[in-house]
């Protein structure tokens, strides 16, 4: 639809929504991969190497704010776009969110094509892939 | 209770003044003790006579008038300080 | 002889006599000599109003039949004027600061300017008099029947009408000199100066019929004193509790009948003439009463045993054919009703229309606003009129209907005790702060009613038959209920009996009903005004600000105390504001003087209102009651009270810091566990709504159709069941539930429980031992087997044994009832043990397998309202969980 094509790792222990979200961004032309362990999420990141990272809040073992700031911090991804996907509405997550360098926010349920303009927006700025 | 430059000793007169003011006092509880005393003399045998009671009721009665009479005869003589009234309240801790 | 013609010329000669007086002393107190009729001894003179035609005819009476018991009649009031320094010195200096009209009007003012208050006195006090009055009615119409005996020739047609003419004659007489005008200090010279006459009349007359009697029929005092011991009445032998009774009431009555208060406290010109009267009218009574004894004894000796003893005063003259002396005697007699009469309709009238009439026609007008329309002071006078005329009307009423009876003259104390019921509110009014009005109106209707069961409705029972049942059974048929004898008591004189429980009950009822009362601003203020009336120096204000224009105040006051009066007081109080002319500035002192000289004419209640329609706003403002604390008394009650303020906030202070961290750690509690329930909900709802979004849009195989469908109707049902578990838990939380006891074998609640789960095509294998199953419990079976549905349910979820195996296992440990539930799965992690039972403790990896982390949760909950605990049990393979139900209520089996 838009044209971008890129690899999307989607970082979510919800089985179903990573289904619909995989189902989705597939059917955009994007190269998506998914994970569902927070403990091992940077391996996989580092493994894949994707454009761009759609992170769960909370996964099994693992916080997603900790994944992201570990992968600010690290040597291999620190610039990826990572669009953080939350179950808990509160304010302060999306502070805490922003916080530790999540490039964009969004509380579930979504509207699917509001994350795929959000992929498709971020990716435009990272501007690699156009 | 009283303000605190209620003066705690006075001078004679109205040192008298107030005593009399007890006693005027005490008159009515003294008259109401002697009107009951009747009630305990004679015995259910003998009862006490009408005209020996009825004469010492008078008495006291006359007694009374009497006590009443001097006391605010003497009260009016020693010579009043224009505002007496401070010492007139039957509260008063210092009489 | 003297006839009924004589005897209708010398009355209307003595009244033509009193009419005369009274308007001399008006006319002088107008011209302002009145010097000489205000003097000590007019006053004490005036406070014979006591001694009524009751007490000069029935004196003797009274004495006749009981002999010295007459004398406590004297000498209570004697005891309270001995000890003016107590009562009546406070009661003169209050009516005074206050300006009191009545002793209604004196508690409503003390009460919170309350007419509810003065309105009930006023009633209690009409209801008292009214046949008080009609006992002097008939005391003059005997004592002209006593002359028609000796000399039948006079018609006995008049004598009936007696009644009705001195009735009339008096209601003149009142109007005339008791509402001439609207007297600001409600004073009366004329009315005053012609009751002092009577005084000296009746006293004077009394004694002669003594002398006569001591002197000239009996050989003098000692002759009598043989006379008195060879008589009927020569032994003292009265009832103790009748002495004290009977003083008492009538010390009571001294104070508090209306006539009394009216001449001791309203028409007192001076404090001091209390000094004089203290020893002057103690020895008034004495003279009235030295020769009763003497009468009484010579009257038994000389007339027939039928003789009424209660005409003795002027049947033992007429017996000695000393016409002359019975004449006065007469006019003795005439003088006792007639002042009563008079200072008794006078002082009910200014009751009845400042308690009564006022507020009536005030809240008529209250639609008029500011301006008080029509003169007030003719509505006053008039109503005064009115109500003398009814009052008197009343009286004469009461006397025809009773028919003269001699159960009139029983009267006399049953009106005292009536009237004394305002004493337990007049004495709390003057020595207790604590007084309420509600507890005033408590202590004064539960004393008037008893009075009236256990006085008046016996006195109505002996002239009615009516009434017999009640005497009899007691009320509702209640023995304890007897009006003589109430809860049984039976020992004591029904007079006796009827102040004991009348005083007791008023006083216990006055005393409850102001202590769990919180008194008004303007009741505290008041209080203060009376208790500490000696300490006073000026009055706290009752009025802060003032919107009102001294214009209006002129015109209202004016139509209350008159023109002159009111100008003349206008323009003194411009004046000491350094200002001239007839308008002074409108401030809180110049309206509380205004409101108490009106006060003075109108009754406290009714001034107070009045001032309020003008001036505006009725209510005490803050710097009032902070003026009241400035007094020097309440500083060190306000500083006690600081302290214990200031206590109670430390102790306040400390609570909240208390409640703050424990309402901090519930908030992050609360924090946690709505993320929690925000992840739980919005999960399910983010995958249904991503398949639905995506099934809208169509383009899908049938596969796909199908799986993301069931995925949407799972996620929806995983939603239902979060929402019913949430809503379980709430239930349980609040402690809302209605435990459903019952009676039933473990191993019937395990079959149904496991039918409820078993429903799949499950692989677990549940092992049970039946026998240890019989076991009985009661307790809610249908809960039990919820936390049992729990149990197994979370085995088939989360065993992960190739071959899954629960073993359930029951056994009974003293009281208690224990289900182990044991799986063969590989259990669960140490850590994990202590969170599993908290809401949202999910499982890390078993999310798949739907509930939402309440079960476990929503167990401990059900256990424990069931008296018993679920803990997890270590030390086996798998996991293990240990139910444990106390069975204090269980019943064994078998």
């Amino acid at each position: 639809m838009t044209g971008v094509q890129a690899k999307v790792l989607l970082i979510e222990d919800e089985p179903n929504i990573s289904e619909a979200l995989t189902f989705v961004l597939a059917r955009d032309g994007h190269d998506v991969r998914t994970h569902s362990d927070g403990l091992t999420a940077l391996d996989a990141i580092k493994d894949y190497g994707p454009d761009i990272i759609v992170l769960d809040v909370m996964l099994p073992n693992r916080s997603g704010f900790d994944i992201l700031a570990d992968l600010r911090a690290s040597d291999f991804a620190p610039q990826t776009p990572v669009l953080m996907l939350t179950a808990r509405g509160q304010k302060k997550d999306r502070d805490m969110a922003i916080d530790a360098g999540a490039s964009r926010f969004m509380t579930k349920p979504f509207a699917n094509d509001d994350v795929r303009q959000a992929i498709n927006a971020l990716l435009r700025q990272t501007g690699n892939h156009a | 209770m009283k303000p605190p430059a209620k003066l705690l000793f006075l001078e004679r007169n109205t040192y008298r003044r107030r005593r009399i003011g007890d006693a005027i006092k005490m008159l009515p509880i003294l008259g109401v003790i002697l009107f009951l005393l009747p009630l305990l003399w004679g015995s259910r045998q003998e009862p006490a006579l009408t005209s020996i009671t009825g004469l010492y009721i008078f008495c006291v009665w006359g007694g009374l008038v009497i006590g009443l009479l001097v006391l605010t005869r003497l009260r009016g003589k020693s010579a009043a300080p224009p505002e007496s009234d401070s010492w007139t309240n039957p509260q008063d801790p210092t009489q | 002889m003297i006839n009924a013609n004589i005897l209708l010329v010398v009355s209307l000669a003595y009244v033509v006599l009193l009419f005369a007086v009274a308007f001399w002393a008006d006319r002088r107190a107008e011209a302002g000599r009145s010097t000489w009729l205000r003097s000590p001894l007019i006053y004490t003179l005036s406070l014979s109003v006591y001694c009524t035609a009751w007490t000069f005819y029935g004196a003797v009476g009274f004495a006749a039949r009981s002999g010295l018991e007459f004398i406590t009649i004297y000498l209570g009031p004697t005891l309270v004027v001995v000890g003016w320094w107590w009562i009546l010195r406070k009661l003169v200096r209050i009516g005074k600061a206050q300006r009191i009209t009545s002793i209604a009007d004196l508690l409503s003012s003390r009460y919170g300017k309350s007419n509810l208050v003065g309105a009930i006195v006023t009633i209690l006090a009409v209801v008292g008099t009214t046949p008080y009055i009609a006992l002097q009615l008939q005391s003059v119409t005997l004592s002209f029947e006593a002359f028609n005996q000796v000399s039948p020739a006079a018609s006995g047609g008049g004598v009936r009408n007696t009644a009705l003419w001195v009735a009339a004659g008096l209601a003149l007489f009142t109007i005339l000199f008791g509402t001439r005008n609207l007297d600001v200090n409600e004073r009366h010279h004329g009315v005053v100066t012609a009751i002092a006459i009577e005084a000296i009349v009746k006293l004077f007359a009394l004694i002669s019929v003594g002398v006569f009697v001591v002197w000239f029929v009996a050989d003098g005092p000692a002759d009598i004193q043989q006379r008195i011991d060879a008589s009927a009445i020569s032994q003292f032998d009265v009832d103790g509790s009748r002495w004290m009774g009977l003083t008492f009431l009538a010390a009571a009555a001294f104070i508090c009948l209306p006539r009394m208060f009216h001449v001791t406290v309203v028409e007192n010109e001076d404090e001091k003439n209390l000094e004089m009267a203290s020893w002057a009218f103690p020895l008034y009574l004495g003279a009235m009463s030295l020769f009763v004894i003497p009468i009484a004894v010579v009257g038994l000796e000389l007339l027939p045993a039928d003789a009424n003893p209660d005409l003795f005063v002027l049947t033992v003259p007429l017996s000695q054919g000393a016409d002359g002396l019975a004449l006065l005697s007469f006019l003795g007699g005439f003088s006792s009703a007639t002042s009563m009469v008079i200072v008794a309709a006078l002082a009910l009238a200014t009751m009845v229309s400042n308690n009564i009439v006022m507020p009536l026609y005030l809240r008529s007008r209250a639609g008029d606003g500011a301006t008080i329309s029509g003169d007030v002071r003719n509505v006053v006078l008039f109503s005064r009129r009115v109500a003398i005329v009814a009052i008197l009307t009343l009286g004469y009423l009461y006397y025809s209907v009773s028919g003269g009876s001699r159960a009139l003259s029983a009267i006399g104390l049953i009106s005292f005790a009536g009237v004394a019921q305002v004493l337990p509110a007049l004495l709390g009014a003057l020595f207790w702060r604590g007084g309420t009005r509600t507890g005033a109106a408590a202590g004064l209707i539960t004393g008037f009613t008893l009075w009236a069961f256990t006085l008046l409705l016996p006195n109505l029972a002996g002239q009615s038959a009516w009434f017999g049942p009640i005497m009899d059974n007691g009320l509702f048929g209640l023995a304890m209920l007897r009006p003589e004898a109430l809860l049984g008591v039976t020992a004591l004189d029904p007079l006796v009996h009827a102040i004991f429980w009348t005083m007791l009950l008023n006083t216990l009822a006055y005393i409850i009903g102001s202590v769990s009362s919180f008194p008004t601003p303007l009741e505290r203020l008041q209080s203060v005004e009376f208790v500490n009336a000696f300490d006073q120096q000026s009055s706290p204000k009752g009025w802060s600000q003032s919107r009102a224009e001294a214009e209006d105040l002129l015109v209202m006051a004016q139509r209350i105390i008159g023109g002159r009066e009111t100008q003349r007081l206008f323009a003194a109080q411009a004046q000491t504001q350094g200002k001239d002319g007839y308008l002074p500035d409108i401030t809180p002192a110049f309206i509380e003087t205004l409101e108490k000289r009106l006060a003075g004419s109108v009754g406290a209640a009714t001034a107070h209102a009045m001032m309020a329609q003008i001036v505006g706003g009725s209510s005490v403002s803050v710097e009032d009651l902070i003026a009241v604390a400035d007094e020097t008394a309440q500083m060190m009650e306000y500083s006690n009270q600081l302290e214990i303020k200031s206590t109670e906030l430390e102790r306040t202070a400390r609570q909240l810091r208390d409640a703050n961290q424990k309402l901090t750690a519930l908030s992050v509690q609360k924090d946690a566990f709505l993320s929690q329930i925000s992840h739980e909900l919005r999960t399910p709802m983010t995958s249904i709504r991503a398949f639905s979004e995506i099934l809208r849009e169509g383009e899908l195989s049938v596969f796909e159709q199908k799986r993301y469908s069931s995925i949407i109707h799972d996620e929806a049902r995983r939603l239902t069941r979060l929402l019913d578990d949430l809503l379980d838990l709430a239930v349980l939380e609040n402690g809302q539930v209605s435990l459903n006891i019952e009676v039933d074998a473990i191993g019937d609640i395990l079959d149904r429980s496991i039918a409820a789960v078993a429903k799949k095509d499950t692989k677990l294998d549940i092992k049970r031992r039946r026998i240890a199953e019989r076991i009985k419990v009661q307790t809610d079976v249908d809960r039990l087997s919820q936390v049992f549905i729990n149990l197994i349910a979370n085995a088939q979820k989360y065993c992960d044994a190739d071959a899954p195996v629960l073993h359930i296992e029951v056994s009974q440990v003293g009281a208690d009832v224990i289900v182990d539930f044991i799986d063969n799965g590989s259990g669960i992690d140490s850590p994990q043990q202590a969170v599993i039972f908290e809401k949202f403790s999910r499982l890390s990896d078993h999310q798949r397998a739907g509930g939402a982390g309440l079960g476990l949760a929503i167990c401990r909950e059900i256990v424990s309202k069931l008296g018993g605990t679920i803990r997890y049990l270590p030390g086996h393979d798998g996991a293990a969980f240990r139910v444990t139900v106390p069975k204090a209520l269980a019943l064994a089996a078998q």
